[in-house]
């Protein structure tokens, strides 16, 4: 296998995607001991800071639903803020984990199997944080529920027109299919740690949780397909929600909102931003957990490719934008873009093209996608970055549009880096907890990729 | 709407006035006990016992949801406004303009319509306090008496300080009352009041009169430094006259012209058509030069006595001052000439009494006839006030009175403590104060009685030469309180020289014996309940009386405006808040959150200042200064403000009153002698601290983008025909055929003066609420309509476009669509409605709306309104909770209830009918209101008026709002 591949081009061979000898027992024991084991000190401690986190974004919630929208910082005219930023950068960051898990699925591209599971949790835990925003964000939380067209006894309906109504539609639906595909993929893994399992109350919970599973052929057949399907059924959703997520912006007439370009660019900004999110917290688990001989060197230097091909997508998008500004001769859409890299807010535009388009550029070496603080690095400034490319979106776009007469700065408040620092609390809580409680590899999928038998003793 | 008969209604709050708090509970019980009261004996609600009917008992007139209107009056200062006081179930809730009236037609100054809030002021004194606890009237008016009695008996004085009287009973009331107090001194006090203009009257012409000036006929306005849009004098007719010569018919019509000489940036400035930025002191060589070129070069002859040689130092040519304006002075003289007595000449409070003089001068030479001009009422000139203020420290008065004035805040003593007055007040015995609030003046009396709001108050007033109006209570005390003129009722009767038993008696009385024609058809009862009805008495004005001008004074005054040095160091002009006036409105949350029509400053005034000046000291907005004297204070840089001239306004920096206490500062404290309001500065000094305003507008100018159209008229006439006739823009859609009425509005930008008045009655229609300076900064002001105000052109001589902007009503509306829950849509009509109760406050329909008009209620803002001011509320419009999104409605609630009457009276709605509180407020009628699909309409006729043009019509949003392009009218440009 080697001498056959020796002759092809670099880019052509297959990745050597294990370090050492791996054996499905040795899988197993390495993987799947964790939930069994009691967390090491630093677990806590890591613990320990992110339910701080949460129990300081909790009562920034908790102030907002009392006091109301007031304690943000919103105003008229950026009616939108943090809420609406968040919630963006929270679905795009869930957007990693579909596409590792359903695009690159059915494109074969194995390297994904090691990296999947942990990748789609991480797209459930990150839709979980999305999905406060918007809710939190209404005037009157407490009515959010009128979003959904369920009946009721006064007749009334929700408009259809309305992006907001698409927004529910699309979120909702990504994230039960996420949650779907993902439980699916862990009921083979539920078994294994079923078996594994001594008697107790651990046990009763994996037995629940695998549904039966016991590895028989008429199962795997039924698995597959369902797999498959349900594969297919979440690539189309991965283009679609942060498409319809864009379309709250692109459906408007404010100018910097109102552009054709933003479905495709909100996409590659999503799986740009997912994609560092994922590679941030994988080189962190792979070295915490022993991992590194299943999450290799080359499964992480094909991310930082991938990152460093979004970011490229992204650096045409921002260019395209200026150039649809200028060729539209339209003054308002122009004076927009020029506050993007000018003015007040010029810092953040800025601050946005550095941290997506330049940094990223140092993944050309392959001695920057395989360097451990470079990775982490560029990961840290495109979650910076595409998070304020979001601020930049919608508070520059805003906080100048038509009638100079209303235009007014947006200064956020303590309680809206509250609530944010809060949201990173969540998912980082909900990351820890899954680490320890959840097979974080996908073992039967790696399994079927690990080399056969015969290979493994030359 | 015609004005109804007078009658009582219930009050709703109890006659211990406990407003607070009030439960359902209680609110049942103290209208059993009201009931109680009127029937039984010893009511103390009202005097007028006969009329108080229980609501378990219908009463004829009173329909519950259905309103009452009553003609009442309303003062302020020297003017006196006919208003129009809406009721429901017995509460005023809305105040507008008497269409009875000859002079003002319907309007009225928007602080009638502001001072609603007045009456249900929770700071409002509900029980007599004699030495700080409350007492009773019998003991607190035998307290009075008793002093009266002994300071007049033991020859120590009497002060009694009233603002201007222009009631004849209450003056009739006074004279009485010092007949019966030989030693009572009788001072009416008017802080803000025109001194100057007064002084020069009395030296050129011996006596005073109120300037009427014929706006409505004036071809050439000249203003010195006089506001009379924004704060000078009867600013209501001014601003109809002005506004109905600025909408010429089309290009080749007839405008007036308006020049402007002023320091800083006034709302008159901001609507000249030619703007000369001058440091005051120069005005009155700039006025005398007036008066000899108009000699001169127009042949118009000198008064008698003054001889050219006078004026030989005031050459218009030789000026420094006029230099670098010289063509502008030449078209100014040359159309003072040509116009001739459709001329106006006008100085304002800032200018000296020799501008003030010249400006007689002026119009008196060009043949402007003040003949019918009314006396004015008599005032104390700040020299007399003074005079007493010395007379009381020097212990000569026994008894001082303070009837609604407010001296401890006027005096300029330096710190706002005002230690001097203090002094002076230490050493009267008996110091009273009759008033609403519990005032600066009020906090150093020992007596402090509550009288009436004018909306619970009988009077008479005679302001305009041609209608006597009448003032009646729309609603009975809401506390223990009593009329002010009722309180010297009362003393007399206690001294024993009873002069009637009620005040509403002696002013029918009076109107019987005076007024009412002799031996005509009619009795008196039915002529009283017609001019009731009414609020007014038409009569014939008095006769013409010509005045004599004295030459000599006119030559003395000359002679000391040559004299006068010019200064080259910064002036400070204090004029006239257009919303708080003097401070007295200073506890309005409405006024306070009204943003100064130019600057757009509200909740505060800060120092205006050119934006050389501000450059030159390193100055941004907010920046602290000090003057070398009084507090420090936040500055405004004001495009167009001369340099060398710092410009604020009075009425705020007060120190007690929830709402007006430590908002701004005091004005009055950098004046350099009492009523002074001009006074040299020496250095501008910042202080290093800094506080920030709370602007309405962040952003002063359009960027050339199309918004608020400016043309001057020579750009008027040159505009190509096909860009004058709109044709519709293109759409994909087939056209919405629409039967029955299409709600729209025009709004003429030309008319347009930017008072505000609009605001003010649109807060008061439609329940909208104060959200105070720190939210105001935040951009969270609710108000439905705004007036956006741009600059044009450089800071230093920008031209000034106001635009009304609200809910455009488009009838392809962006916020519709986006709005997931359709809490916002459209009627049938043409309007964009809004439900509240299915809001869940997304705010997309505020990002999408390309107006921004759509306001959020991002707190609660409505949910700790006091008990009182909750009667202010309009109960035809929903009060909006937080979290709701809420913007202008076209005043639905006003189109439905014509809606229904005309239904009632089986016959078609005219849209003449439905006119929404801001158009109805406009003292320029500017804003016209209607139904565009009626041909006939006036809206309609507006809207493809060849001035017409939608704001962001290339947006395809279709606004419902037409605007009429602003002209100017500036000199030179025609004749070239």
């Amino acid at each position: 296998m080697k001498a056959a591949t020796a002759s092809l081009p670099e880019a052509l061979r297959p990745l050597e995607l294990l370090q050492g000898k791996v054996t499905p027992g040795s899988l197993d024991d390495q993987v799947l001991r964790f939930p069994a084991e009691r967390p090491p000190r630093a677990w806590y401690v890591a613990l320990a800071v992110t339910l701080t986190a949460l129990g300081i974004g909790g009562l920034c919630i908790c102030w907002t639903l009392y006091y109301g929208i007031g304690t943000w910082g919103n105003n008229r005219p950026v009616a939108w803020g943090f809420g609406i930023i968040n919630f963006v950068f929270w679905v795009g960051i869930g957007h990693a984990g579909t596409l590792i898990s359903a695009i690159l699925f059915l494109l074969r591209a194995r390297w994904r199997n090691a990296i999947a599971r942990f990748a789609e949790a991480m797209t459930i835990f990150a839709v979980i944080c999305a999905a406060i925003f918007p809710v939190l964000h209404t005037g009157r939380p407490w009515f959010a529920y009128w979003l959904f067209p369920y009946p009721n006894e006064r007749a009334l309906w929700v408009n259809f027109r309305s992006p907001l109504i698409w927004d529910v539609f699309a979120v909702t639906t990504y994230f039960s299919v996420s949650l779907i595909y993902w439980y699916l993929g862990l009921v083979p893994d539920f078994a294994s740690l079923r078996d594994r399992t001594a008697e107790g109350w651990r046990k009763r919970i994996y037995t629940v949780l695998s549904l039966g599973w016991r590895g028989a052929a008429s199962h795997w057949v039924h698995y597959d397909k369902a797999y498959l399907l349900l594969a297919g059924l979440a690539t189309g959703l991965v283009i679609s929600v942060h498409s319809v997520v864009s379309f709250d912006f692109a459906v408007s007439l404010v100018p910097g909102w109102h552009m054709t370009i933003f479905p495709p660019y909100f996409v590659a900004g999503a799986i740009f931003a997912g994609f560092a999110m994922v590679v941030m917290a994988l080189t962190v688990v792979r070295k915490t957990m022993n991992l590194s001989n299943l999450i290799t060197d080359n499964h992480l230097d094909v991310m930082n490719k991938l990152i460093l091909a979004m970011s490229c997508i992204m650096g045409y998008a921002y260019v395209m934008e200026g150039g649809t500004a200028w060729y539209s001769a339209n003054p308002y859409i122009q004076h927009t873009f020029m506050n993007y890299v000018s003015g007040f807010y010029g810092w953040a535009g800025i601050t946005t093209i550095t941290c997506n388009i330049i940094i990223p550029q140092i993944f050309w070496f392959r001695r920057m996608r395989r360097s451990i603080p470079a990775m982490i690095f560029v990961a840290l400034a495109v979650t910076l970055g595409m998070w304020m490319e979001r601020f930049v979106i919608i508070v520059i776009s805003l906080h100048q549009d038509y009638l100079p007469s209303s235009w007014h700065k947006y200064i956020p408040t303590k309680i809206d880096f509250g609530i944010l620092l809060g949201s990173f609390g969540l998912f980082f809580t909900l990351v820890l907890l899954f680490a320890r409680v959840l097979p974080v590899i996908a073992t039967s999928e790696m399994k079927a990729s690990l080399p056969a038998e015969k290979e493994r003793q030359p | 709407m015609k004005p109804e008969t007078h009658s009582f209604h219930l009050p709703l709050l109890g006659a211990d006035g406990e407003a607070d708090g009030l439960s359902r509970r209680r609110f049942l019980a103290l209208l059993g006990a009201s009931a109680a009261l009127a029937t039984g004996a010893g009511c103390k609600l009202t005097r007028n016992r006969a009329a108080v009917v229980p609501y378990t008992k219908k009463q004829e007139e009173i329909v519950p949801g259905v309103a009452d209107y009553y003609a009442s009056t309303f003062q302020e200062g020297e003017m006196a406004y006919p208003v129009l006081v809406k009721a429901r179930e017995g509460r005023p809730i809305h105040v507008e303009g008497n269409a009875e009236h000859p002079l003002y037609r319907g309007k009225t100054s928007f602080h009638a319509t502001a001072d609603l809030l007045g009456l249900y002021d929770p700071d409002r004194v509900r029980a007599p306090l004699i030495d700080g606890r409350p007492g009773t009237w019998k003991a607190a008016v035998e307290q009075l008496a008793r002093a009266l009695k002994d300071a007049s008996s033991q020859h120590k004085g009497i002060v009694l300080v009233t603002p201007a009287v222009l009631s004849p009973t209450r003056k009739a009331l006074i004279v009485y009352l010092a007949k019966a107090l030989p030693s009572l001194l009788y001072v009416p006090w008017e802080p803000a009041a025109d001194h100057q203009e007064r002084q020069a009257q009395r030296e050129l012409f011996g006596e005073e009169r109120l300037p009427q000036h014929r706006f409505d006929k004036a071809q050439t306005i000249v203003a010195l430094e006089a506001d009379f849009i924004g704060t000078l004098g009867d600013t209501v007719s001014a601003i109809a006259g002005f506004s109905s010569m600025r909408r010429p018919a089309s290009s080749a019509g007839a405008m007036n012209r308006l020049y402007a000489i002023e320091g800083g940036m006034s709302l008159t400035g901001s609507r000249a058509d030619v703007r000369i930025p001058m440091r005051p002191s120069a005005l009155a060589r700039i006025a005398f030069a007036l008066v000899r070129a108009v000699h001169l070069q127009g042949g118009r002859a000198l008064p008698e006595g003054l001889a050219l040689s006078a004026l030989e130092p005031f050459a218009l040519d030789r000026l420094p001052e006029v230099k670098p304006f010289a063509a502008e002075f030449k078209r100014l003289v040359k159309d003072l000439c040509a116009s001739g007595d459709r001329s106006l000449v006008l100085a304002g409070p800032a200018a000296s009494v020799e501008a003030h003089a010249a400006c007689l001068i002026l119009n008196r030479m060009l043949g402007i006839a003040d003949d019918h001009a009314p006396s004015a009422p008599a005032l104390s000139t700040p020299d007399e006030f003074k005079t007493v203020v010395d007379a009381m420290a020097a212990g000569r008065f026994g008894v001082a009175v303070f009837w609604d004035v407010n001296p401890a805040y006027d005096i300029p003593d330096g710190d706002s403590e005002g230690s001097a007055w203090r002094a002076a007040m230490a050493k009267v015995p008996l110091r009273v104060r009759l008033g609403l609030l519990k005032d600066e003046t009020a906090t150093a009396c020992n007596l402090v009685l509550p009288t009436n709001h004018w909306l619970e108050s009988w009077n008479d007033f005679e302001a305009s030469g041609d209608a006597l109006t009448l003032q009646q209570p729309v609603v009975a005390p809401l506390y223990d309180t009593v009329q002010g003129e009722e309180v010297f009722l009362r003393c007399l009767a206690e001294m024993g020289r009873p002069l009637a038993r009620s005040y509403v008696e002696l002013v029918k009385r009076r109107w019987q014996d005076e007024v009412a024609p002799k031996d005509g058809p009619i009795s008196f009862a039915r002529f009283w309940n017609t001019c009731l009805h009414d609020g007014l008495y038409r009569r014939r004005p008095a006769p013409p009386a010509a005045r004599r001008l004295d030459g000599q004074a006119c030559t003395r005054a000359a002679t000391r405006a040559a004299q006068t040095p010019s200064s080259a160091g910064f002036e400070l002009v204090l004029d006239t808040d257009p919303r708080l006036f003097d401070g007295r409105y200073a506890n309005n949350g409405w006024l306070q959150e009204m943003p100064d029509p130019t600057g757009r400053a509200s909740w505060g005034n800060p120092l205006s200042l050119a934006p050389a000046d501000a450059d030159r000291l390193h100055l941004k907005n907010g920046d602290m200064v000090s003057l070398g004297r009084g507090p420090a204070l936040p500055i405004l840089r004001q495009p167009g403000q001369a340099q060398g001239v710092l410009r604020m306004t009075l009425g705020h920096g007060r120190w007690q009153g929830s709402v007006a206490a430590g908002v701004g500062t005091r004005a009055w404290a950098f004046a350099s002698a009492l009523g002074a309001r001009s006074a040299p500065v020496d250095a501008v000094t910042p202080t290093g601290g800094r506080q920030e305003l709370s602007l309405a507008q962040d952003h002063d100018t359009q960027d050339g983008r199309d918004i608020a159209r400016l043309w001057s008229l020579a750009e008027y006439a040159k505009r190509p025909q096909q860009e004058l006739e709109r044709a519709e823009l293109p759409s994909l859609y087939d056209k919405q055929e629409q039967k029955g009425p299409r709600w729209g509005m025009a709004i003429d930008l030309s008319s347009c003066v930017g008072c505000g008045a609009c605001v003010v009655a649109c807060q008061s229609e439609n329940n909208i609420p104060v959200v105070g300076p720190e939210q105001v900064r935040k951009g969270r002001a609710m108000h439905w309509m705004r007036v956006d105000r741009y600059y044009q052109g450089g800071e230093a001589s920008p031209r000034v476009v106001h635009q009304p902007m609200l809910c455009q009503h488009c009838d392809s509306a962006p916020c519709e669509p986006v709005c997931p829950v359709q809490a916002t849509n459209h009627s049938p009509d043409g309007i964009n409605q809004m439900a509240y109760n299915r809001c869940v406050g997304t705010r997309y329909c505020a990002n999408n709306c390309p107006y921004k008009v759509r306001r959020f209620n991002f707190l609660d803002f409505t949910g700790e309104t006091p008990a009182s001011m909750q009667l202010a509320f309009n109960p035809e419009v929903t009060v909006r909770p937080r979290g709701v999104m809420e913007k202008c409605t076209f005043c639905v609630q006003r189109i439905r209830n014509a809606e229904q009457v005309a239904e009632r009276e089986k016959r078609h709605l005219d849209d003449k009918d439905v006119v929404p509180a801001c158009a109805s407020a406009c003292p320029a009628s500017a804003i016209v209101f209607g139904d565009v699909n009626s041909p006939e309409s006036e809206v309609a006729r507006l809207s493809r008026h060849n001035r017409g043009f939608h704001v962001l019509e290339e947006l395809g949003t279709k606004p419902a709002i037409t605007y009429l392009a602003a002209l100017k009218n500036p000199s030179g440009e025609g004749e070239q």
